[in-house]
């Protein structure tokens, strides 16, 4: 058995001959290179995309309910990137899952990607986060292609066994137009905690079991059943086009709701917010503007980066939603390391009276390090004091 | 000629100083090394940045994730000491930490800083730490800290970083200092020990460091990190048997040891057991020289000494 002081020393030995390891935290922003696993249809008009994580790779870190943006070469040419959501679980290190419903190139190029092309995948993205620990009675309100986060949000809190209480309601045009029927009902059926409804605009509903199927549109009744008429506990998520999304949120404010317990995300192929270009235009785009549409690309270009994100509902302090990433701190931090200078600031006082005098460290700052300090050569001798850490 | 240079991290202030020939470019790389590791190692294990590795790890719990080559160093080396010091040192002991009041950065200018509240999850023991080749996993509803284990473990990292390059160095990281090869005098270096008042000024001794060896001097107590919750007050040091702030008669303890990291996570231990247990958990642990200051009830102060580099004024 390895003595403490051992262990130490060998995990000293380790980092010190990986002289990369300091700067891995850089590489989690970087773009990561996937394979396609499997590329199947769900429903006639709906995609499954499993990419496969290089072994290179360190894997995706996301939240449930977020999105990324992949692009690929299709004909011999990089596609634009896109987002989509995320539906495989955090938990899931080697495999990232994705739908979309086929319409338009774009997609119908994604569709037609084989097994073992190269995809790459930015991200993540979006602030449409199930907290797991805090969110424990929350109402799911999906529109059509718009199930995809709450299908990576469910697969998650099933694969944590935990007890949250989420009620899903599922509206769609038509009984084929659902995606992952069987997979939510069989999450149903071990998990008592989900009810999941199904709400069919129009035709039969004799695929659905009666318990799970409903006709007509999400309305005020439905709402009133699936929160048991108790809006105060429950937190509210929305996903699914404009429209869907407005009357939702109508329909929970006119309850009582309050917008800080309901969160939405924009949710629509045809929707620029969701159809961004990002920073991975490949350079013959570059080349092409630079022939002829020079102008007409950035006035496009602007437009679409300014609408990059989709809106989702702002981030407030009182919230508790713990996802908002960048604190004074971490802005601090990086603008020191961006900083740090490459080249000697050796600072010699020029006389006696000039010496900084080292302060020991029980003493505090008043306001953060603005900037890198400089070297200053020590009076000598000099000790140092030993004080309790924080 | 001795250079040294301060910056604040790791929540607290952090000084570099080492003794080389009067070669500024060299030393200045040399400082640009170290403040780049610690500036990167804050980013990763910080538990006050939700974006940090640690965080994303406790917000991950009861799903095996992979982790850095450094966090597995970390969370193997935590285990260890856990397993070492029974108990007393627990990285799971967070959510009681926060439940205590120690539930936002102390740094002026960061207390408002957005983070993760754990406050009501569970406190396990370290068996629940499940650590593989490339990953780790902590059960659903917990959340881990890696208090002074992580700053013992920078501090040895960026000993080892520098300790061939120099003629001789000390780092101070907030009560951790780490030593080696000799002052610009050729001596030595002496390490003053903080007096446990509440104002923490004033030193009551020093530590002669060994010659040309890397020696770590660590001081951990109750009178610093601390403040008022709901009418009572806290300090940083929980009990894991209690889980919560530790009710003792050390204040300080300061230990030495080869190991930033180990003298770190004894020290605090020693505090939270108590002056009574104390010397018996340190002969167990192996630790020659430390010094206990302990204040009884009435306020009256005395010490504990063992080891002759420790020197009393």
């Amino acid at each position: 058995m390895l003595q403490g002081t051992s262990l130490a020393n060998l995990a000293l030995i380790r980092v010190a001959l990986d002289t990369n390891s300091i700067d891995n935290y850089n590489k989690w922003s970087k773009m990561r290179t996937y394979t396609v696993q499997e590329n199947t249809k769900i429903t006639p008009s709906t995609l499954l995309l499993t990419l496969q994580r290089d072994d290179q790779e360190r894997p995706l870190a996301f939240q449930p309910g977020q999105y990324a943006a992949i692009s690929f070469e299709h004909k011999g040419k990089k596609a634009p990137a896109r987002c989509f959501s995320i539906v495989s679980p955090p938990t899931d290190q080697d495999t990232l899952q994705f739908s979309t419903r086929i319409r338009g190139h774009y997609t119908s190029a994604l569709s037609s990607l084989q097994k073992d092309d190269i995809v790459n995948v930015y991200g993540p993205f979006g602030g449409f986060v199930l907290d797991v620990t805090r969110d424990k009675k929350a109402v799911f309100l999906a529109g059509g292609i718009g199930i995809t986060p709450f299908i990576s949000m469910l697969r998650y809190l099933n694969r944590l066994d935990a007890d949250n209480q989420i009620s899903l309601l599922y509206s769609c045009q038509t009984q084929d137009d659902i995606a992952f029927d069987k997979e939510l009902l069989s999450i149903e059926a071990r998990k008592p905690n989900l009810k999941t409804t199904f709400v069919i605009g129009k035709g039969p509903i004799d695929k659905l079991p009666n318990d799970n199927a409903a006709t007509g549109f999400i309305s005020a009744e439905l709402l009133d059943k699936a929160t048991g008429n108790n809006y105060a506990e429950q937190k509210f998520f929305i996903c699914g086009p404009p429209g869907f999304m407005k009357t939702m949120v109508a329909l929970l404010v006119k309850k009582g709701v309050a917008r800080n317990r309901i969160l939405t995300e924009a949710f629509t192929q045809s929707s620029p917010r969701q159809t961004s270009i990002l920073r991975s235009w490949p350079a013959n785009v570059y080349a092409l503007s630079a022939i002829g549409v020079i102008l007409g690309s950035l006035i496009v270009g602007v437009s679409d980066l300014l609408r990059t994100l989709p809106p989702t509902t702002p981030y407030k302090p009182t919230d508790s939603s713990p996802f908002l990433l960048t604190t004074a701190r971490q802005k601090q931090l990086d603008q020191l390391v961006n900083t740090i200078p490459p080249s000697p600031n050796v600072i010699t006082p020029p006389s006696a009276n000039q010496t900084p005098t080292y302060a020991p460290s029980t003493s505090t700052t008043n306001t953060p390090a603005p900037t890198f300090a400089p070297i200053y050569v020590a009076p000598a001798p000099r000790t140092t004091v030993s004080t309790p850490p924080p | 000629m001795q250079y040294y240079q301060t910056n604040t991290a790791l929540g607290s202030e952090v000084t570099l100083s080492v003794v080389d020939q009067d070669d500024e470019l060299k030393v200045s790389e040399l400082f640009s090394l170290m403040w780049r590791t610690i500036f990167n190692f804050e980013r990763q294990f910080s538990r006050f940045l939700p974006a940090s590795e640690l965080s994303l790890f406790n917000r991950n719990a009861g799903s095996r994730q992979f982790i850095s080559a450094e966090f597995k160093d970390i969370l193997l080396a935590a285990y260890r000491l856990s397993q070492e010091t029974a108990g007393l040192y627990n990285p799971f002991i967070l959510p009681a930490l926060q439940a205590a009041g120690y539930d936002h950065s102390l740094v002026p200018g960061y207390e408002n800083d957005q983070q993760d509240d754990h406050s009501r999850k569970s406190v396990v023991s370290i068996d629940q730490l499940k650590i593989g080749s490339s990953w780790a996993i902590i059960p659903y509803g917990t959340a881990i800290d890696l208090g002074g284990c992580g700053k013992g473990y920078l501090g040895d990292l960026l000993a080892s970083l520098i300790e061939k390059k120099v003629i001789g160095y000390w780092l101070s990281l907030g009560g951790d200092v780490v030593t080696g090869g000799v002052d610009d005098s050729g001596n030595g270096w002496k390490v003053a020990i903080q007096r446990a008042t509440q104002e923490g000024e004033g030193n009551i001794g020093y530590v002669s460091c060994p010659l040309n060896k890397r020696f770590a001097v660590a001081s951990s107590g109750i009178i610093k990190r601390h403040g008022q919750k709901d009418g009572k007050a806290w300090h940083h040091l929980i009990d894991p048997r209690t889980l919560l702030p530790a009710i003792t008669d050390v204040h300080i303890a300061t230990i030495c040891d080869k190991s930033a990291l180990r003298a770190d996570v004894i020290a605090s231990s020693a505090v939270i057991i108590g002056s009574r247990q104390a010397k018996t958990l340190l002969k167990n642990l192996g630790i020659n020289q430390a010094l206990l200051q302990l204040v009884n009830k009435n306020g009256r102060s005395s010490q504990i000494k063992c080891g002759r580099i420790i020197h009393l004024d």
